[in-house]
């Protein structure tokens, strides 16, 4: 059976400044269409070059690669957050991103209402988020304070409670950046599980630094470095070895008997 | 644009209700600073107008009142433009973490100056109905009047979101601009006299119109300044329409900008 693409990536550049101040000139310098301009001006650097990929419905795609490598801004491109600097996105399904959990979340109100506030953030309309509102407080075990400030909850109650938001949402293709490190392990278990539970019926691409969740979750792994994609295979171990070896070990970052 | 604003209307109320009561969720008084706010100044420059300090010329109603009306006028249209264009320097973490319209942000803020100049103002109406100024039916349309008031500042507030970040230098000089053409428009006294260089700057000057006729209208003044109302409201119009395209043209590069 012929896969399903959800997503089609093909040449994709950004282009960021080292400086503030050289920064906003060449922001400016960039309104407006047919500025955006292919050579980078003076103090810009690519954060991301000529990256290609694809992502089938029922996969998780990994992407992992050393802090700086781009995986951050890719995503944010794909989430439509920033505007790429050329190349071509094609997307079929709807996407959402689970980022940093904690963002948009207010100390000063009950758990409840940040449930309808991180909800709302996703496009959800009150309709939408009643009906989701049981599985919300059954995934982040928070029923008993859930009529408690935010700002009382621990920082890994604050983090279930937004993971439990983003896992109601139910897109196409499901984006998380760094965001499983929530919770205690039961929870990043639970997580897990729910997750692959769920491939079936959507894409998800997981980005991470850390090796040992990419080898344990990912069907397919895209490594990073430098703004490229140096390394993409369906073969995860072999991904992670030319992770350690040929990026971490040549960065002087790795010590391979630690992890071998 | 209408479409992605309905699409988010629940993340719009959501936000509109913390804009409003966050503030005051650790207050005893809460919403009674708003009067508090609102009156500081009248009684101010009203002890000024006492003191002989200056003089305001005849004005149509009791000075107090005079005095009310306009800078209530005036925090509307300032509140508008300085709310709105704090709005994405403010919310900086979630726009670069979250996928929704950025402008959800700057339309929460201008409704919370809205909200902020409804409170006071309905008093003010109730003083000019019941010392009989005003006849009941002008309290429906007293609020159509202020409109281009309020776009006015809404687009200048969604133009300088975008400078706030890309250019804070002209920032600086256009927030002092700002607060400045109070003194240049007949805000806390009487422009209908010989005022020399400062009455022709007013003259040519669109707020006086814009703040002037709606505040002459409910005093029950015959003689209403109805061409230059209508020609303000025009440059209004324009202002806001092209402010607006300015920020939709510009407002997604300068996410990128943002530090937080």
């Amino acid at each position: 059976m012929e896969k399903e693409t959800l997503i089609k990536v093909r040449g994709l550049r950004k282009k960021f400044s080292r400086e503030l101040l050289r920064g906003m000139i060449n922001n400016m310098l960039s309104w407006g269409p047919g500025n955006q301009q292919e050579q980078l001006r003076n103090g810009e650097f690519w954060a991301l070059e000529d990256v290609d990929f694809d992502l089938y419905r029922g996969e998780i795609l990994g992407v992992i690669g050393p802090n700086g490598s781009g995986k951050t801004t890719l995503m944010r491109i794909l989430s439509n957050i920033y505007e790429s600097d050329g190349g071509d996105i094609e997307v079929n399904g709807s996407i959402a991103t689970i980022f940093a959990l904690r963002a948009g979340l207010h100390p000063h109100f009950t758990g409840r209402e940040n449930i309808y506030l991180k909800a709302a953030m996703y496009g959800l309309s009150k309709k939408e988020i009643d009906a989701r509102l049981d599985f919300i407080i059954d995934f982040s075990e928070l029923k008993n304070s859930l009529d408690t400030p935010l700002g009382m909850y621990s920082s890994g109650m604050r983090a279930r409670l937004a993971f439990a938001v983003g896992m109601s949402v139910n897109p196409d293709i499901l984006i998380i950046d760094e965001a499983l490190a929530v919770g205690d392990i039961a929870f990043r278990h639970k997580c897990f599980d729910y997750l692959i539970g769920l491939k079936q019926k959507m894409g998800l691409i997981f980005v991470s630094n850390s090796m040992e969740k990419i080898e344990t979750f990912a069907d397919r792994v895209m490594v990073m470095h430098n703004g490229r994609k140096v390394y993409e295979s369906g073969d995860v171990r072999a991904a992670m070895d030319f992770y350690a070896h040929d990026i971490l070990l040549m960065k002087g970052a790795y010590d391979k008997n630690l992890f071998f | 644009m209408f479409k992605e604003i309905y699409t988010y209307r629940r993340l719009i109320i959501e936000l509109l209700r913390i804009e409003l009561l966050a503030e005051y969720k650790k207050s005893f008084l809460g919403f009674v600073w708003i009067f508090v706010r609102s009156f500081f100044p009248v009684v101010l420059w009203y002890m000024m107008n006492r003191a002989g300090l200056f003089n305001p010329g005849d004005t149509t109603v009791p000075y107090p009142l005079f005095l009310l009306t306009g800078m209530s006028l005036w925090n509307l249209l300032f509140n508008t433009y300085d709310q709105v264009n704090n709005a994405l320097v403010q919310h900086a973490a979630i726009l670069n973490e979250s996928k929704f319209p950025h402008i959800s942000i700057l339309i929460v803020k201008a409704l919370g100056s809205l909200f902020y100049f409804i409170l006071p103002y309905i008093l003010i109406c109730g003083l000019y109905v019941g010392f009989g100024y005003m006849p009941i039916w002008k309290l429906f349309v007293v609020p159509f009047t202020l409109l281009p008031l309020f776009l006015i500042g809404m687009g200048m507030g969604m133009a300088f979101a975008v400078i706030r970040v890309i250019l804070p230098d002209l920032l600086q000089l256009t927030d002092r601009i700002v607060a400045f053409s109070m003194y240049l428009t007949p805000v806390i006294y009487m422009g209908n006299r010989n005022l020399g260089l400062l009455g022709k700057v007013m003259r040519y000057n669109p707020l006086t119109y814009l703040l002037g006729t709606p505040r002459d209208f409910m005093a029950g003044i015959s003689e209403l300044h109805l061409k230059g109302y209508c020609i303000s409201t025009v440059i209004a119009l324009v202002v806001f329409l092209a402010c607006y395209y300015f920020f939709h043209k510009t407002e997604r590069r300068s996410i990128e900008l943002l530090i937080y």
